[in-house]
């Protein structure tokens, strides 16, 4: 394998997504492994790393995305609770004004007719 | 959504920071938390529109935010008059569906990012344990590309195949290790019992030293420790903070994450052949107090040059599609993968219950007796895929020659089905592959089985109590998966008294009428959420 070649591999493998998860020795040994090869074979295992970031990666894009819209959906139901709570208390005030007002005008009334 | 372009001559690899995002969410969690949040806001607006009893249920309403409760919605209307403030209260329900069908996606995305990263590191190290010769020969079976074929049939592979990968990588690290001095052991025993209830794989899967793939230099220093302890140790061995998981037990559960202590018993055999590791795990069961007990069993042989099939699990043959090339017979085994790849190709088109049977000589070591050679007939099942994502199939295998012998279930730990295979005619698969007819088979024990999931699946679909807690699992697309498999199972499996007892007491109703050749019979079962009645009639063989 070419200089050229080998310097690529190491880039990928040390970037690949899919050998972070695994043991450093088993990372070790399988890049050892992928740098004995000849050309045509190195060639495979670059499109190998390649293709299978490039899935990764859309996978991860897809998971971020739907990571925010949960993260969205908290914040407008924590918004909503807020409000809801904001209409119970006003709700609560305006029973309590009513209340109020019914009894000063039964209180008008007993006045009015006294 | 589409990857981001990647600027010229940059690698697609995604940023460190962004691969461990998923990572670090509990979002379940949370949403659980949020829900149970809305749900409390919900039930203060019914407390003081003096609508308690009962609550408002958030579950009582769909995604589109109507309330499918009809009295539930005349109450609301009838307390709630003030618009703004229904209007509020609705929103907040239907969010709550909203959040949980976001987290649903979530958890989608997330298992299709963890296939792509199994399926990657399947073919990452696929290609790395090729044995390529320097004289130029190809890399035989390294793709250049991601074969979406072969990816689908090793999907049902991985999870066992990277265990054991990784199982093996740790054992010959702490090979090395332990060559070099007096280190015990222990770490490397410790690394893989918490491999094996990290993962929930169930270990019996490797019962031997060639399974392990252990290195003759792991088993001399499991040799001489064994023999330092002499009578066995017992270790108590920490395995930290474990994950929440399923073991594959019956009956399933779920276990709570926790910090986890095992006592593993190390013990020499009694003819100083074997060392013998057995562990338990108590498992709490989440919602009661009785314990599960996970016991597993790993018989090392210290004979290292001639390894040993040891226990129970001696018939399990399920071949490995990933140490395939460093075999010592690799021939031999690559032609079994071989038939074996292209049973399941031909099986993907085919429905369940539709089987492969094929043979292969086997020849097996007998240690210090020799060798021992027979003719195996090997059969690859279809199952049937309850969550409707993966494939999955059942191999069996028996000896044909010299003598007959029953079936073995090789890759699965329900026994009891193997007595129900039924008898091959002999002669008809000789030296090929060949399609059976499904009507030659009466697998009780397998529509049992599905008739079970069918039936838990019934029960969480129904249970409205599910919906909060979020059951992933549960879903129409489940529902009617089982539903599917169970009238494909009737049609090809015929029925006796006793399917239809079992039929009958997972909820289905089962009638004789008039057909106009022969029986026909009526399967039927009310979808409990539309009321509909699914059914379908079905002509019995003569």
């Amino acid at each position: 394998m070419n200089e050229q070649k080998k310097t690529r591999l190491k880039e990928l493998i040390d970037k690949s997504a899919a050998l972070k998860s695994i043991d450093p020795a088993e990372k070790e040994r399988i890049s050892a492994r992928f740098m004995e090869m000849d050309d045509p074979q190195a060639d495979a295992v670059i499109r190998i790393l390649e293709e299978s970031d490039e899935k990764i990666l859309e996978m991860t894009d897809k998971m971020t995305a739907s990571n925010k819209k949960v993260d969205d959906l908290m914040m407008q139901i924590t918004s909503a609770g807020a409000d809801l709570k904001r209409m119970l208390r006003a709700d609560q005030e305006n029973k309590a004004g009513e209340q109020e007002r019914i009894k000063t005008a039964a209180l008008l009334d007993e006045l009015e007719d006294v | 959504m589409a990857p981001p372009e990647k600027p010229q001559g940059q690698e697609s690899t995604p940023p460190p920071e962004k691969m461990d995002q998923w990572k670090y969410k509990d979002l379940e969690g949370q949403v659980n938390g949020f829900v149970g949040t809305v749900q409390k806001d919900v039930n203060a607006v019914a407390e003081h529109f003096n609508m308690v009893p009962p609550i408002i249920d958030v579950t009582k309403f769909n995604d589109a935010g109507e309330c499918t409760d009809k009295n539930l919605a005349n109450r609301m209307e009838e307390k709630i008059t003030n618009p703004a403030t229904l209007a509020k209260v609705i929103s907040m329900a239907q969010w709550a569906n909203v959040l949980k069908s976001a987290l649903r996606n979530f958890k989608d995305n997330e298992i299709n990012l963890r296939d792509a990263i199994d399926e990657s590191l399947i073919k990452i190290r696929e290609a790395s344990d090729m044995r390529f010769s320097r004289e130029g020969d190809s890399m035989a079976g390294l793709s250049p590309t991601l074969d979406s074929g072969n990816l689908e049939l090793r999907r049902h592979e991985v999870t066992e195949a990277e265990a054991k990968a990784k199982q093996i990588e740790l054992l010959k690290a702490e090979n090395e290790r332990l060559s070099q001095g007096d280190a015990a052991p222990k770490e490397a025993i410790t690394q893989i019992f918490s491999q094996d209830v990290n993962m929930g794989i169930n270990a019996k899967k490797f019962t031997n030293a060639e399974e392990l793939n252990l290195s003759p230099s792991l088993v001399e220093n499991l040799r001489k420790y064994c023999q330092r302890t002499k009578e066995g140790v017992i270790m108590d061995i920490d395995l930290g903070e474990v994950g929440a998981q399923t073991i594959d037990e019956t009956p399933i559960i779920e276990q709570s994450p926790g910090s986890k202590t095992i006592k593993v018993f190390v013990t020499p055999s009694k003819d100083g052949r074997f060392l013998q590791l057995s562990w338990d795990v108590r498992i709490p069961k989440q919602a009661g107090s009785v314990p599960v007990l996970h016991h597993n069993v790993l018989n090392i042989a210290l004979d290292a040059s001639a390894y040993q099939k040891t226990g129970e699990e001696t018939s399990y043959e399920k071949p490995n599609l990933v140490k395939q090339a460093t075999d010592e017979n690799a021939e031999a085994q690559n032609e079994y993968v071989e038939q074996y790849k292209e049973a399941i190709a031909k099986l993907k088109e085919g429905r369940p219950g539709d089987r492969i049977v094929f043979q292969r000589p086997i020849t097996e070591s007998k240690g210090d007796t020799g060798t021992r050679s027979y003719t195996a007939e090997i059969v690859v099942v279809k199952m049937h895929a309850i969550d409707g994502r993966t494939d999955q199939y059942a191999v069996y295998r028996r000896e044909v020659a010299p003598e007959r012998t029953r079936y073995q279930k090789m890759n699965a730990q329900d026994e009891a089905s193997m007595d129900n295979l039924p008898s091959l005619p002999a002669g008809s698969t000789e030296g090929r592959i060949s399609m059976m007819e499904s009507r030659e088979a009466t697998p009780a024990q397998e529509l049992r089985g599905i008739a079970r999931s069918y039936k838990v699946a019934l029960e969480e679909f129904s249970s409205e109590s599910s919906a909060l807690s979020l059951n992933f699992r549960t879903d129409r697309s489940r529902f009617d998966k089982a539903l599917e498999n169970v009238f494909a199972l009737v049609e090809n499996y015929g029925v006796n008294g006793k399917t239809v007892q079992m039929l009958k007491n997972a909820g289905f109703k089962v009638e004789d009428i008039a057909g106009d050749e022969g029986r026909t019979i009526r399967v039927a079962m009310t979808d409990p959420r539309t009321k509909e009645v699914k059914s379908k009639e079905i002509e019995m063989a003569s």
